[in-house]
């Protein structure tokens, strides 16, 4: 057990990217969180201007009070102005993201998706193998289960990564473009995907009882079930073919 | 996709191509965009379901198409409209391309469809549909992409389609799979 607690582990090392990441993010969406208040500012700013060059002539001839109700109405228009709009590019931004187009019209979002294929996709399998071996040598049923467990956790987060990507293939995939994924990769995943899939379907039967666990391998299969090999262009062939090529 | 012959693949893409007010109308807040794509798409499963289920269940004195009567008898099963229904067969005009738009009753619907099957796998019609599926899960002969795309929405950490999802993810029922 001492060996899990290696610093330079993949779990040590998965942790310390995950964390890094999730602040990264946090930062991120806060800066946007920011970007959209500002605007929200800027266009309460301006309504508000534009309402005192229109009637700001208005106040010079009026009591104190009525000016004082005048600025009040303005601030108040302020705050509901800038919520609104603030309001309005949340729900763009997050629409913009569920909608998939993202990929397609901005550059950093297409990037971000293949950076997750090189770096939480493809350590997810490898994290997966080094639990395998050692859920085989653990002695203690609860540390064997706890070994299972994370394997179904990191190779799901890994399959709907790819998953993604594999569905998306024209954006993702080529042999030809040196930024996107090369197809090699692509089968290369599939395969170790596959491995460790039939390692979870041959040890899943000591867990039959936990409809959980069965779920999740059964989402698995599913999912691991749909990929066949891809060839240069992308398109996926028969998997007998490539592993014939292979064979030669 | 089932493996459909070049005429009933012509035969589907006509009904894709043909305008539906109901298409239009799918917006608001009872739905959500998603799965963006540069190309038209029909989800040729599921309208043959629902076929299927208005050809079993449906109004037996009403003129209308199978297809139709499927529509009907499960809005009215659910309690939803028929619009909700219907949108999960294709995806619509967006942009410069084509992205569906999911009902967040998505979950209700497919569960209904997918138990109303259930009941009749030993008809021969709903047999032979369910033989030339390439799956043998429900979930993935009735909605395979849409399921992919609302797995893909849940970038937008939005609890409506994160709970959609979820409840999704949890339809696993397999043909002739009784328990």
């Amino acid at each position: 057990m001492s060996n899990d607690f290696d610093p330079n582990s993949h779990k040590n090392l998965e942790l310390f990217r995950y964390y890094l990441n999730r602040d990264l993010q946090k930062i991120e969406s806060s800066i946007q969180d920011n970007h959209g208040e500002l605007l929200g500012y800027f266009t309460a700013s301006l309504v508000d201007i534009f309402i005192v060059s229109l009637f700001g002539d208005n106040l010079k001839c009026t009591e104190n009070i009525l000016k004082i109700m005048y600025i009040a109405g303005l601030i108040i228009l302020f705050f509901i102005i800038s919520c609104v709009v603030n309001k309005i590019a949340r729900f763009r931004r997050i629409r913009r993201k569920e909608s998939g187009r993202e990929e397609y019209i901005v550059d950093e979002a297409k990037q971000e998706m293949i950076d997750s294929f090189d770096n939480i996709a493809c350590d997810g399998l490898l994290i997966c193998e080094s639990y395998m071996g050692k859920y085989s040598l653990a002695d203690k049923p609860y540390v064997r289960d706890f070994y299972f467990f994370e394997v179904i956790h990191h190779l799901t987060k890994s399959t709907d990564l790819f998953g993604e990507i594999y569905s998306h293939r024209d954006l993702y995939v080529s042999s030809k473009k040196a930024e996107l994924i090369d197809t090699y990769r692509v089968n290369n995943y599939i395969d170790f995907a596959r491995k460790i899939n039939e390692f979870l379907n041959k040890e899943m039967s000591k867990y039959m009882a936990d409809t959980e666990v069965k779920k999740d391998i059964e989402n698995l299969n599913i999912e691991i079930a749909k990929w066949h090999y891809v060839n240069e262009s992308g398109r996926e062939i028969d998997d007998d073919k490539l592993n014939r090529a292979r064979l030669k | 996709m089932a493996g459909y012959t070049d005429n009933e693949q012509n035969v589907i893409l006509a009904e894709a191509s043909k305008l539906d007010f109901d298409d239009i109308m799918a917006f608001g807040p009872h739905y959500f965009g998603c799965g963006w794509m540069k190309y038209k798409y029909y989800n040729l499963n599921y309208a043959v379901a629902l076929s299927l289920i208005g050809r079993l269940y449906g109004d037996k004195e009403s003129k209308n198409s199978d297809y139709h009567k499927g529509v009907v008898y499960i809005s009215d099963a659910l309690g939803i409209s028929k619009r909700q229904v219907k949108i999960l067969r294709k995806k619509v005009k967006h942009g410069n391309g084509y992205w569906f738009k999911i009902p967040y009753t998505t979950a209700a619907i497919i569960k209904k469809i997918i138990n109303k099957l259930r009941e009749t796998e030993q008809e021969e019609y709903v047999s032979s549909f369910l033989k030339k599926c390439n799956s043998t899960v429900y979930r993935e002969i009735l909605i395979p992409d849409q399921f992919e795309a609302i797995k893909a929405a849940r970038k937008g950490v939005r609890q409506k389609v994160l709970d959609l999802a979820d409840e999704l993810k949890d339809i696993t029922i397999k043909v002739g799979d009784n328990s």
